[in-house]
């Protein structure tokens, strides 16, 4: 089964199919080039257990990071456990300005992502399921001719190793792969929801939304992420907010969140008859009593926010959070 | 253990607390993005009780497993809600790469050494796997 795999793949490979920017490769035939290697993509020897702070800054720097292992030691080493855990690494990428996004685990994903000049830091299982050897590395590149990855391991600069060997020990811890992003990037795998929770969780700024709703223009939530985004900045953009919003009720009707938004958006611009229209419209597809629960979770919010329109008066704090 | 029995009382405590809260939605407030994003999972307010309790037990755990206490409050902020679940369920049980392999038998040795050579475990930096060219 494997070695039919690795047989396609090195035919695959001689094809040489060059990937269009965007699209997501769903065979190896997509994967990129025959061979490719990120040689600007620095190495930090490990110290002992320390081999995830060391992969993490490897693929931090790359990306215009300043920062040594040493430093991010603190941020994702757990002492007790002598090493360092997964959500940890994520939320490290994120702390740097940067977007994590997660590949699937399917070595091609790996390969396309090494492609699309993005290293990947993986966790593999360099021993038996019985005996683990929990290590972090750095896919570098890759030759499908030669079936071999090029990683950034431990004390070494330059691992070369099977695809065989490499998908053995990385399924087998998991198949955890991770790449950082910068803000102006888009993922090469993310589905819309993961990807705008993770631009929720990096509280990005309204430009990288922006991107995110042009990428997706029939997301409701990238467009209603948007919106809070503006509204968050420091001098919130309520005018912006307000087309943001009529952008998510335009594209995606069903997404009743953007309704309540945008009646206090436009409440708080004193278009007040306007904002009762759209609460209306919100809470009539809520329907009464409600036609889900998800809309009976959202029915109390829509109340509130009808009851302070008709009595022409906001609460306070009527400010987005992310 | 100790994290065990006051998660317990603090979510009981919580839980009572926020019984009346339908969503995270503070009173005339905006629905923030995250919320927005699992709307449909009308499961969520029980997550989100949830993560203010995941937070404390993280921010515990990782102190007795020797993060440095300045540390520790930056690193509980880094996660988001999801990683912080994870962190608090599995903190002893999620793979920490890192960890080594101390105090290896000969036995096991040599079946590390034999499965290296098969390319199926590459433990050994001295060994060559015969799946190599």
């Amino acid at each position: 089964m494997a070695r039919a795999a690795l047989l396609a793949l090195v035919l695959a490979g001689t094809a040489c199919v060059t990937v269009q920017p965007g699209s997501t490769p769903g065979s190896r035939a997509d994967v990129g080039p025959v061979a490719v290697e990120l040689a600007a993509v620095p190495f930090f020897a490990q110290e002992v257990h320390e081999c995830g702070p060391a992969a993490l800054a490897e693929i931090l720097v790359r990306n215009g990071v300043d920062v040594t292992p040493d430093a991010l030691s603190d941020e994702v080493y757990l002492p007790g456990r002598a090493g360092t855990l997964a959500p940890e690494l994520v939320a490290s990428v994120r702390r740097h300005g940067l977007l994590p996004e997660l590949l699937p685990a399917r070595s091609e994903a790996v390969l396309h992502a090494v492609a699309r000049g993005r290293p990947v830091l993986v966790l593999q299982n360099l021993g038996l399921e019985l005996l683990p050897h929990w290590h972090y590395a750095v896919v570098v590149g890759y030759d499908l001719g030669r079936q071999e990855v090029l990683l950034r391991s431990g004390l070494e600069p330059r691992q070369v190793m099977t695809l065989f060997t490499f998908e053995q020990t990385w399924l087998r811890g998991g198949g955890f792969a991770l790449t950082a992003l910068r803000p102006e990037d888009l993922p090469l795998y993310a589905a819309p929801t993961a990807w705008l929770q993770t631009l929720a969780d990096a509280h990005a700024p309204p430009e990288v939304w922006d991107r995110a709703a042009r990428h997706w223009p029939d997301s409701g939530a990238a467009a209603f992420g948007l919106a809070n985004a503006r509204l968050a900045q420091n001098e919130p953009d309520l005018r912006g907010a307000e087309r943001a919003l009529r952008d998510a009720v335009r594209v995606e009707p069903g997404f009743l969140p953007a309704y309540n938004n945008l009646a206090l958006v436009l409440a708080r611009q004193g278009n007040w008859a306007e904002a009762r229209k759209w609460i209306d419209q919100g809470l009539e597809r809520i329907g009464s009593p409600p036609q889900t629960p998800a809309g009976a979770a959202l029915q109390p919010a829509f109340e509130d926010t009808r009851r302070q329109i008709q009595a022409g008066r906001l609460a306070p704090a009527a400010a987005a959070r992310q | 253990m100790p994290i065990r029995h006051r998660s317990v009382v603090l979510s009981l405590i919580i839980s009572l607390f926020f019984a009346a809260l339908p969503m995270r939605v503070a009173q005339a407030d905006m629905i923030d993005t995250s919320s927005a994003l699992h709307w449909r999972n009308a499961g969520d307010m029980r997550a989100q009780v949830g993560d203010l309790l995941a937070r404390d037990e993280v921010r515990a755990a990782l102190q007795e497993r020797g993060v440095k206490p300045e540390a520790v409050a930056a690193r509980v902020a880094a996660l988001s809600d999801d990683e912080a679940r994870a962190m608090a369920r599995q903190i002893d049980q999620l793979p920490a790469g890192g960890d080594g392999i101390i105090g290896v038998l000969f036995a096991v040795f040599i079946i590390l050494l034999i499965t290296d050579i098969l390319g199926l475990t590459k433990v050994f930096p001295f060994t060559r796997s015969i799946s190599h060219h």
